[in-house]
C-alpha cells in the first residue's frame, strides 16, 4: 500500500514539476527575447547617435542580438545544459537535438 | 551471532524485510522530489535571465555601443575618410565576437553553477560524515 503511494506520489511530482519547470522556462526564453529585443534597439538607437549610418548600425545591432537568439531557443538551452554536465552522465538526444 | 540471526530468518521473512527496505527508499524519494523540482524550478530561469541581463540589458547594450560609436567618431575627427572609417568600424566589431562573448558568460555561469552544485555536495557529505 505504502508503495503503491510513493510511486503515485513520485510520478505526480515528476508530471506536475515537470510541467512547471517547462512553463516557467517557457516564459523565461520570452521574457528574455523581449529583453534582447530592447538592448538591441538600445544598442541600434547609441550607434545612429554617435554618427553611424542607420543600415550599418542595423547590421551591427543584429549581429549584436543573433547569439542571444540562438541561445534563448530550446536547442541553445539544451546546449547549455549539456555543458552543465561535466561528467558526461547525460545521454545524447537522437537526431543531434 | 549475527550470522546465526541470519541464518535463523526464513526466506519469507528476509523478503519481507527487502521489500520495507524499498517501500522505505520509494517513500524518501517521494519526499525529496518536489524539493528538488522546486528548487530547479527557482534556478534555472534565473540562470537564464542573469546570463541574458548580463549583456544584452539597455545599459550594457548602450555602453558597448558608445564604445564602437566612440572608436568610429575618433576615427572621423582623425581625418579618416567616412567609408574608411565604417569599414574600420565593421572589422573592430567583428573582432568583437558576440558568439563567443556569449559562449564566454555562458561557461562562467555554467561554472558558478557546477561550483555551488559541488559545494551543495560537499557539504552534505561532510553532514553525512559527523552523522
Amino acid at each position: 500500500m505504502g508503495t503503491a503511494r510513493s510511486i503515485v506520489s513520485i510520478t505526480g511530482s515528476a508530471i506536475g514539476g515537470g510541467s512547471k519547470l517547462l512553463f516557467k522556462i517557457w516564459r523565461t526564453l520570452r521574457k528574455g527575447r523581449s529583453d534582447v529585443k530592447i538592448g538591441a534597439k538600445a544598442f541600434y538607437k547609441t550607434l545612429v547617435a554617435n554618427g553611424i549610418p542607420k543600415e550599418d548600425a542595423k547590421e551591427i545591432a543584429i549581429a549584436f542580438a543573433k547569439p542571444a537568439y540562438e541561445i534563448l531557443s530550446i536547442r541553445g538551452i539544451l546546449a547549455l545544459v549539456r555543458d552543465l554536465d561535466e561528467s558526461g552522465e547525460l545521454q545524447r538526444f537522437p537526431f543531434s537535438v | 551471532m549475527v550470522k546465526d540471526n541470519l541464518s535463523d530468518e526464513s526466506p519469507n521473512q528476509r523478503r519481507r524485510k527487502e521489500t520495507k527496505s524499498e517501500a522505505d527508499e520509494l517513500k524518501e524519494v517521494a519526499e525529496a522530489l518536489p524539493e528538488l523540482f522546486s528548487a530547479i524550478n527557482d534556478a534555472v530561469p534565473q540562470l537564464i535571465s542573469n546570463l541574458i541581463g548580463s549583456i544584452y540589458s539597455p545599459e550594457a547594450a548602450g555602453n558597448m555601443a558608445a564604445g564602437i560609436g566612440k572608436f568610429y567618431s575618433n576615427l572621423i575627427a582623425e581625418g579618416i575618410p567616412e567609408d574608411v572609417a565604417l569599414d574600420m568600424t565593421k572589422k573592430f566589431v567583428g573582432a568583437l565576437d558576440f558568439s563567443k562573448i556569449m559562449s564566454m558568460v555562458s561557461d562562467e555561469a555554467s561554472f558558478d553553477v557546477s561550483r555551488k552544485k559541488r559545494r551543495k555536495d560537499k557539504d552534505n557529505y561532510d553532514d553525512e560524515e559527523y552523522e
